[in-house]
């Protein structure tokens, strides 16, 4: 232990340890981007910027190892601005976009590119739940609202922008159609009551989310209805009534109560609603008609657009005449007129400017004209000419575009010219204004204040805040905006909701509570400034169209105009998004870090380098426009894994990070191990999900071993909304640390491929049938009872829960388990009866390591690494992986026996001229074999006559103490509990009227039927040719609650991350066809039995050397192991090749 | 024996003049041919401004340099002075010595310096005549190893490679460091712009450095050592190549030399000319085959260096310092120089200097010694503005610090640095704000990429900088310019970050005002800053020649024959093209 200053604070910490690590024990939390434990200090990123008194300028913490003494500041004002310059130069040259721009541009922040990915995965629940995150009204918004995102949408430099509105409406409609609809769970009532004025879309989401969180919310609504301008101001063929009230009903699941038809200030007075509620939200809207003031304007068949849309809809006797002018361009007018058009009416909209200006959505423009509705621009009406019985004629004056306005627009001028044409009926639709002259009554003032109102009218609060400052009144939506749409109303009331959430916890709202915006990385401010070269390489995809009513078919109903997407429709336009969000953007520490540090983009400007994306590997994606430079990849892969491929090219500002020569990675030596991906702090390496449309959210993590082999390493599941994201390595690091092999990292997408079996599979002249697990429960029994001879075999890749299953039909149908996936070897022998003295873990025990024969990836990284804490590695093997290169010696040899002989003799003499074939790699040490070395081979790659070769030169060397010793490994996932299970080994089958039921195994040979056989197989996958006459559905590591024992004896878990039923389903069908109790038909009762077998069967006699019983010579041996290839190595490789094409085809 | 010794200078300078084709003359020469001369190939002379250049060494001892000559006249000069009537034209030096120690050059002490231009660096021999080798005889047999450190450590030798490191306590160091293999490393990796001594010293006496290493070896007790050099001194690899041949034949490398226990083995190691692989760490990566980027530090090389073994390394100025110290012993080495800063130091000059060339002073020399005296002041009458030391690590003086010594102290005090030994001399038609740009482009493109503050930081600096070149400056931006400097100096892990703002520093510190004569008024008092630059015609001295008119590439000046003419401001692209071309001096540059 040193004695060292750490922020003015004497401490004492172990000699060697880094200040990071010193900080990080004593709970200080310094930013690193560039660091990595298993890796040797870099110092690059500098955002580990820390102060040592007596150094020069600042010390990575990173790579200083503490010395006596030492006096360290980890922060101060100085340090502080360092790392936020650190980062901002990082960020200053990151060409990437955080979020997608749709997403910013939408008014309620609606995470576009998450649903519409959930949308192309036809997940239509899920893809609600997103939108309801932020915006409560889909089935309404996803009709009416204008699409910001849509004019955002980057698809449009390749072709045309996503349908987002149309997508949104799909995914509402299904999730509305299906048996049940998503709600929010609501959370702990905590006892507060909110009163909110207005039952709009502000007022209405406000109320949803504040609804949710628990707190008890009313709604006092002035109309009949409610829904506000949704109900009153959009037309049924927009928007249908019953859609808007079903919505409102779901927004009601959480207990929010709307009354209608009490008036604020009639009914009850704003002091009173904000004495007797905890807080209040004001969304009264702007449903006041802005007034036409010409001469004849009160004349009949004069109205005021707003007032006209909402006496239709309160059922008034309006007269809508036969000739209709309708002034205005914005949407109200379009809705008035194609309202009145559908009454039957001849409609004319007369507009100031040009079409080109005129504010409402140009597909609505669109449709009023195919509705046969007349455009007359450039005109103003002057007069409405008529008398005490109607308007029969409006005289309008010709206009011209003049100059621009402060909107930008051209302005109308008028020209003196006059004409004048028929009409019987106006309806003036120019604008709306708040109603807000109750608001100056005293009786409505707070504590002697009034409401804050703006000459427009319009409510003065703090735009994030919402907060009118009069004791716990809120305020928003378009009583805040002015008529704007419901999305921003929408935005309000989510804002106002957790303003007001916010306020009631901490019983006031200030600047110090406002949310802390996360920092935003984009590529561009806007779709205009988007650099277009980048996008050059997409395949042009037209955006589906939505279909619609025929203009003759809508314009005398108010049938809804939009028909809605088909299914394929939906998914077909879901796909052509192009994902610009990062997909990492909610786990990236470059973001997190530059968040904290309060870093704006805006100190530097200047050139950012900027690189395509490479798509060309099927697992990692590759985004040089996100790298920082921190090298963490390069070092891993070079460092630690053995390929080397990454590399820097270039200097200076365009350094960067790539694949050697600038190749894809699939062109190098790249094995695909994935750890590249993990220890990148940003979005510059992401894992590619070939199963699902990515999207960047993760809500549930899943820690459990991982099943592909017997290494049987920690992984750690990342789930989103029920689809695996990625796996990565958990968060407490298990014996394997940060590495998965390329199986457990990626190889779980095979699981998901084409040619799983997720129920009975018959055979059939046409090929492999989809069938009823009732159906296939009876083939099964009835099968058995024919059969006279009967086989039950299991492979070792099953979990104990399975074999314990087997194990019990066999005994049932009164025959012995057996397998035929695994020939025996003689190390089944004790290694049955002993348990293995060394476990992965003690590796760390050895003072040199051997490693014979190729082994899992996991095993040998983890060799590297206490090799790089000083031990010895010896690499004896036919490959020419990278990893050689690592090796204090290789034998790089044809002949593995031959060389473990040699090694034999030098063991036994001394005399190290026994050994021929010595290469000698990183240093010049002779090679030496002590006491304490560890043997590793994988059974399945190397002969029995290799293996019978180990032994027997482990039992001249070690003592079979600590770190000394053989590691049998394989590839299977639970070869020790096919041991403890004493399960014959290579039975001889008989090859008539047998019934066999297999379990994981693919037999070699499919027995014929012609001879009264049939093979039933239990399996996750089938092929074409499957040797079986049936498959019943099996569960993988990721589909079912289980265990299995590692080669290295540990109980592993599975914990069923992703909810399958497949066990239960397997059970029932087994239960069916007589082959177990009902009782046994329950999963947690296999878990209970492992339990008790296991605890009691797990050897714990340890291994000693005396114990070993070697054949007598090596003669005895078989002549090769059968190494059997396991299907998932099958349909692994058979995938990545699938993928490879796929690639090349695209 | 021959009447006249004749000497070529053949380092790269000459070669680059036309060295060679004088040699070949000379070859051919009656003078040669018929033994009445003696031709020997040296090195480079230090005047290289005026290669090529030929010295003639007679019977009397008396030596005459000529300059600038080409391979006509070469054989007339000989045969002139074999004619006793000896040619004056140009005659660069005569005198009794040889002419490098000469009077113009007496403010001179060349000790690392001794052999160059003077013995052929391709004769052993030659090497061996002037005490070459003793020093390691004298190391090897009558030293131990602590003795030859505390020896250098006596000498106050520091490293010339720039940061000034005592020589004596680096030996020391990997001398105390553990380790089976221990290797010593040259730093030939001389990468500043403008920066020539140690080629030349390589070119012109290779042996002096090889000594130098094998002493070094000895002391530490390594047994093996890289030379890396880099890949664009084809001659300096060459002749260390023979020179290394010849020692090993000759027994001072290899196994058991001068029949001791010392063996030693020498590599060349070919560098690819990035310039960050003058740093210690960067230069052992590239060595050991990977990318030259700096590591962290501790530990030092010294502990963990080449594979992981204890290193030490030396710049070559330094080891070509460590034979002479040996001979002359430490206290004759500590009369030269100042208090901190002992022995000589080699300067390239370059510039706006008379005498561009090599040259050799002892520490403590004023810059103001070295520019008049030494180098023989300015080459044109424009005043000296500024004077850059130390390469792009380095900084700009003003004309009221030339009084300053040269040492490692006292410049880093100035804002400058010792650096390698590159002295560039400006005048003022050198626009400063252009010159910080110029080292900037320099690091910013040499930067390894390692460190985030010098990977984009100096990129950010320099987009500023050329913001402010190009009119387009804020007086902002001299605050971001320092906070960047600060910030790049104190977060980066090697000298090239660290020093990168050193230009900026330097500049922003002595010459503001011509950074706020860009922002704030739009202009470039050199006339550099080509957007800042109007071109304008005197109307009283223009004689409407039609000259400017006709040579004008964009055809942006007006004006018929005999009448004034005028350049339209819009399509003028500030070539400057008319304002040389005028024989009037009508047009202004602003």
């Amino acid at each position: 232990m040193i004695k060292i200053t750490l922020n003015g604070k004497e401490i004492e910490a172990r000699k060697g340890m880094t200040i990071l690590e010193v900080a990080k024990e004593y709970g200080i939390k310094i930013p690193t981007l560039c660091h990595d434990e298993e890796l040797k200090p870099y110092g690059s990123c500098w955002v580990c910027s820390v102060k040592v008194e007596g150094k020069k300028g600042f010390v990575t913490s990173c790579g200083t190892t503490i010395e006596p003494n030492m006096v360290i500041t980890t922060d101060s004002e100085e340090i502080h601005n360092a790392r936020r310059m650190a980062l901002e130069l990082l960020l200053s040259d990151h060409y990437a976009d955080c979020e997608a721009p749709c997403k910013l541009a939408c008014p309620g922040q609606v995470d576009v590119q998450s649903y519409v990915a959930l949308i192309a995965n036809n997940q239509q629940h899920e893809a609600v739940k997103v939108i309801k995150d932020t915006l409560p009204m889909p089935l309404s918004i996803g009709r009416v609202c204008p699409a910001f995102c849509e004019k955002e949408c980057r698809r449009t430099i390749v072709d045309e922008p996503i349908a987002i509105r149309q997508l949104k409406r799909y995914a509402a409609d299904s999730d509305l159609n299906d048996y049940w609809s998503y709600v929010h769970p609501q959370d702990d009532l905590k006892g507060k009551h909110i009163a909110i004025v207005g039952a709009g879309p502000s007022g209405l989401t406000c109320g949803y989310y504040l609804s949710q969180k628990g707190y008890e919310v009313t709604v006092f609504e002035a109309s009949p209805k409610p829904g506000g301008w949704l109900y009153y101001g959009i037309p049924e063929y927009r928007l249908p009534k019953e859609i808007l009230e079903r919505e409102i009903e779901l927004m009601c699941s959480n207990g929010m109560v709307i009354e209608t038809e009490k008036i604020l200030g009639k009914d009850f007075t704003l002091p009173e609603l904000s004495n007797k509620y905890d807080a209040v939200y004001l969304a009264i809207g702007a449903q006041k008609a802005v007034p036409m003031h010409v001469k004849g304007s009160d004349l009949p068949g004069s109205y005021l657009g707003v007032d006209y849309l909402k006496d239709i809809m309160l059922g008034k006797e309006i007269k809508t005449g036969k000739k209709v002018a309708v002034i205005g361009g914005g949407n109200t007018a379009i809705d008035c007129a194609r309202t009145a058009r559908r009454l039957g009416a001849e409609v004319t909209i007369i507009y100031r400017r040009t079409r080109k200006e005129m504010p409402a959505e140009p597909y609505e423009i669109v449709a009023a004209e195919e509705e046969g509705i007349k455009l007359h621009i450039l005109s103003s009406p002057v007069e409405y000419i008529g008398d005490e019985k109607g308007i029969r004629s409006v005289r309008i004056e010709k206009m011209r575009l003049g100059a621009p306005d402060s909107s930008g627009r051209q302005r109308p001028e008028p020209t003196g010219e006059y004409e004048i044409e028929l009409f019987d009926t106006v309806i003036a639709a120019i604008s709306q204004v708040p109603e807000v002259e109750l608001f100056s009554d005293p009786s409505n003032r707070i504590d002697g204040k009034n409401i804050p109102i703006s000459r427009w009218s319009t409510v003065e609060v703090d735009e994030e805040l919402l907060f009118t400052g009069l004791k716990n009144v809120f305020a928003g939506g378009d009583f805040r905006l002015g008529p704007s749409t419901a999305i921003e109303a929408i935005a309000d009331g989510r804002r106002a909701a957790e303003n007001i959430a916010v306020f009631l916890q901490n019983g006031c709202i200030n600047d110090k509570l406002r949310p802390k915006k996360p920092f935003q990385s984009r590529k561009a401010k806007s779709l205009k400034e988007t650099e277009k070269f980048w996008y050059s390489t997409f395949r042009k995809e037209d955006r589906v169209q939505m279909p619609e009513l025929d203009a003759e078919m809508r314009i005398d109903n108010f049938e809804e105009v939009e028909i809605g997407f088909s299914e394929d429709e939906a998914i077909k336009e879901a796909e052509r998004c192009l994902e610009c969000g990062c997909m990492v953007n909610y786990r990236c520490s470059l973001r997190d870090y530059a968040t904290d540090y309060d870093v704006g983009d805006t100190l530097f400007f200047g050139t950012k380098n900027q690189y395509f994306e490479d798509i060309s590997h099927p697992f990692i994606l590759r985004d040089a426009n996100k790298c920082i430079d921190c090298g963490l990849c390069v070092r891993t892969c070079s460092e630690i894994q053995g390929p080397g491929v990454l590399g820097y090219i270039n200097r200076g500002f365009v350094t960067v990070v790539k694949p050697e020569f600038g190749e894809s990675l699939t062109k190098t030596a790249c094995e695909s191990c994935g750890k590249c991906v993990t220890v990148c702090p940003t979005g510059a390496l992401t894992e590619n999900n070939t199963v699902i449309k990515m999207y960047p959210l993760e809500d549930t993590v899943v820690d459990q071993n991982c099943g592909f082999c017997g290494t049987g390493c920690k992984i750690s599941i990342r789930l989103s909304l029920g689809n695996i994201a990625y796996i990565t390595h958990p968060e407490t690091l298990d014996f394997n640390l940060k590495n998965i092999c390329f199986y457990g990292k990626f190889g779980w997408e095979v699981l998901h491929h084409d040619y799983r079996v997720n129920e009975p599979m018959l055979k059939t002249e046409y090929g492999w049938a989809k069938i009823d697990w009732r159906r296939a429960a009876s083939i099964l029994k009835d099968k058995l009872d024919k059969a006279k001879n009967k086989v039950v075999t299991v492979s070792p890749h099953n979990t104990n829960e399975e074999l314990l299953l087997m194990k019990e039909i066999a005994e049932r149908l009164d025959v012995k388990l057996s397998t035929t996936t695994c020939e025996k070897i003689f190390t089944d022998d004790f290694l049955s009866e002993y348990a293995n003295n060394l476990s992965f873990k003690s590796i760390k025990d050895a003072e040199h390591i051997v490693i014979v024969g190729e082994t899992s990836q996991t095993i040998r990284v983890l060799c590297r690494s206490q090799q790089l804490k000083g031990k010895k590695m010896t690499l004896i093997n036919k490959n020419d992986k990278k990893f050689n290169k690592f090796a204090n010696h290789l034998f790089k040899t044809d002949n593995l026996s031959s060389v473990l002989q040699e090694m034999k003799q030098f063991a036994l003499s001394g005399d190290d001229t026994a050994i021929s074939a010595q290469i000698s790699n990183l240093t010049n040490a002779p090679f030496t074999l002590p006491q304490k070395t560890v043997f590793i081979y994988n059974r399945n790659k190397i002969s029995e006559k290799e293996i019978y070769d180990i032994w027997s030169l482990a039992l001249s060397v070690c003592d079979f103490g600590q770190g000394s010793g053989v590691l049998e490994t394989s590839d299977w996932s639970n070869i020790n509990a096919l041991r403890l299970l004493d399960i014959e080994f290579n039975p001889e089958l008989p090859l008539e009227n047998t019934f066999v039921l297999n379990c994981g195994e693919r037999l070699i040979q499919k027995l014929d039927v012609e001879k009264g056989n049939y093979t039933v197989a239990i399996d996750t996958h089938y092929t074409d040719d499957y040797p079986a006459d049936l498959i019943l559905p099996k569960p993988s590591y990721l589909k079912m609650e289980g265990t299995s024992l590692s080669d290295d004896n540990r109980l592993n878990h599975y914990y069923n991350p992703e909810k399958s039923p497949i066990f239960p389903t397997l059970l029932q069908i087994l239960y069916e066809s007589g082959l177990i109790t009902i009782e046994k038909t329950e999963p947690s009762v296999w878990l209970a039995k492992t339990e008790k077998f296991f605890l009691k069967a797990m050897p714990s006699k340890v291994l000693d050397s005396e114990k070993i019983k070697l054949p007598l010579s090596s003669n005895e041996l078989s002549d090769e192991v059968n190494i059997a290839t396991e299907y998932v190595w099958h349909y692994l490789h058979q995938a990545e090749e699938k993928r490879k094409v796929d690639q090349t085809e695209v | 024996m021959a009447r006249l010794t004749v000497k070529v200078g053949l380092g790269s300078c000459g070669l680059a003049a036309g060295a060679n084709q004088v040699l070949e003359a000379l070859k051919e020469s009656d003078a040669v041919k018929s033994g009445k001369a003696e031709l020997k190939e040296v090195g480079c002379f230090g005047y290289c401004s005026v290669e090529p250049l030929v010295e003639i060494l007679d019977e009397k001892g008396l030596y005459t340099l000529y300059g600038n000559v080409t391979p006509e006249e070469v054989n007339g000069i000989i045969e002139a002075y074999l004619d006793n009537s000896p040619i004056t034209k140009n005659v660069i030096l005569n005198s009794a010595k040889t002419g490098i120690e000469n009077q113009n050059y007496s403010k001179q002490k060349r000790i690392v310096l001794r052999n160059v231009g003077i013995i052929e660096p391709t004769s052993l021999d030659d090497y061996l005549n002037r005490n070459g080798y003793k020093a390691l005889e004298k190391t090897l047999l009558k030293m131990k190893p602590i003795q030859v450190i505390e020896e250098m450590k006596a000498s106050g030798l520091r490293g010339r490679g720039g940061a000034g490191f005592s020589t004596g306590k680096k030996w020391e160091f990997a001398h105390i460091a553990k380790g089976d293999k221990k290797f010593v490393v040259c730093n030939a990796d001389e990468g500043d712009p403008g920066a020539f001594m140690d080629r030349s010293v390589l070119e012109a006496d290779p042996h002096s450095v090889i000594e130098g290493m094998l002493i070094a070896a000895y002391a530490i007790g390594a047994d093996e050592g890289y030379i890396y050099v880099r890949a664009e001194y084809p001659l300096a690899i060459e002749h260390l190549k023979i020179a290394i041949d010849k020692a090993e034949k000759a027994g001072f490398i290899g196994k058991n030399i001068l029949n001791t226990p010392f063996s030693f083995t020498l590599h060349i190691k070919e560098g690819a000319g990035a310039f960050v692989c003058g740093e210690e760490t960067a230069l052992m990566a590239s060595i050991e085959g990977k990318r030259g980027m700096p590591n962290v530090r501790p530990p030092y090389p010294s502990e963990s260096g080449l594979w992981g073994n204890p290193t030490n390394i030396n710049n070559v100025e330094t080891l070509a310092n460590v034979a002479w110290i040996i001979l002359n012993g430490s206290e004759e080495f500590a009369k030269y120089g100042t208090e901190e800063s002992k022995g000589t130091k080699v300067f390239a000059l370059a510039g706006k200097i008379k005498n561009s060339g090599l040259i050799e002073v002892p520490m403590g020399t004023t810059l103001r010694e070295v520019i008049y005296e030494v180098g023989g002041g300015m080459k044109t009458d424009s005043p000296l503005k500024a004077v850059q030391l130390g390469g792009p690590s380095g900084g700009c003086l003003p004309e009221s610090l030339l009084d300053t010594p040269v040492d490692y102290d006292s410049l880093v005090d100035k804002g400058a640095i010792m650096g390698s030994g590159g002295l560039v001399v400006m005048d003022e038609t050198t626009c400063i704000v252009d010159v910080a740009k110029f080292f900037l482009n320099f690091t910013q493109n040499e930067s390894c990429g390692k460190c985030t503050f010098c990977r984009v930081g100096t990129k950010r600096m320099l987009e500023i900088l050329t913001k402010i070149c190009e009119g387009k400056g804020k007086m902002s931006d001299i605050d971001l310019l320092e906070s960047l400097s600060n910030n790049i100096k104190k977060g980066s892990l090697c000298g090239l970050g660290q020093s990168a703002p050193n230009p900026v520093l330097t500049t922003l510190r002595y010459f503001k005002d011509e950074y706020l004569t860009h922002i704030l008024d739009q202009r470039c008092p050199a006339g550099v800053c080509t957007n800042l630059v109007e071109y304008n015609i005197l109307p009283d001295k223009c004689i409407g020649c039609t000259v400017c008119a006709r040579k004008c590439p964009t055809n942006a000046i007006d004006g018929k024959a005999r009448e004034v003419h005028i350049i339209n401001q819009d399509m003028c692209i500030k070539c400057g093209i008319c304002y040389e071309s005028c024989k009037f001096a009508a047009i202004t540059k602003q």
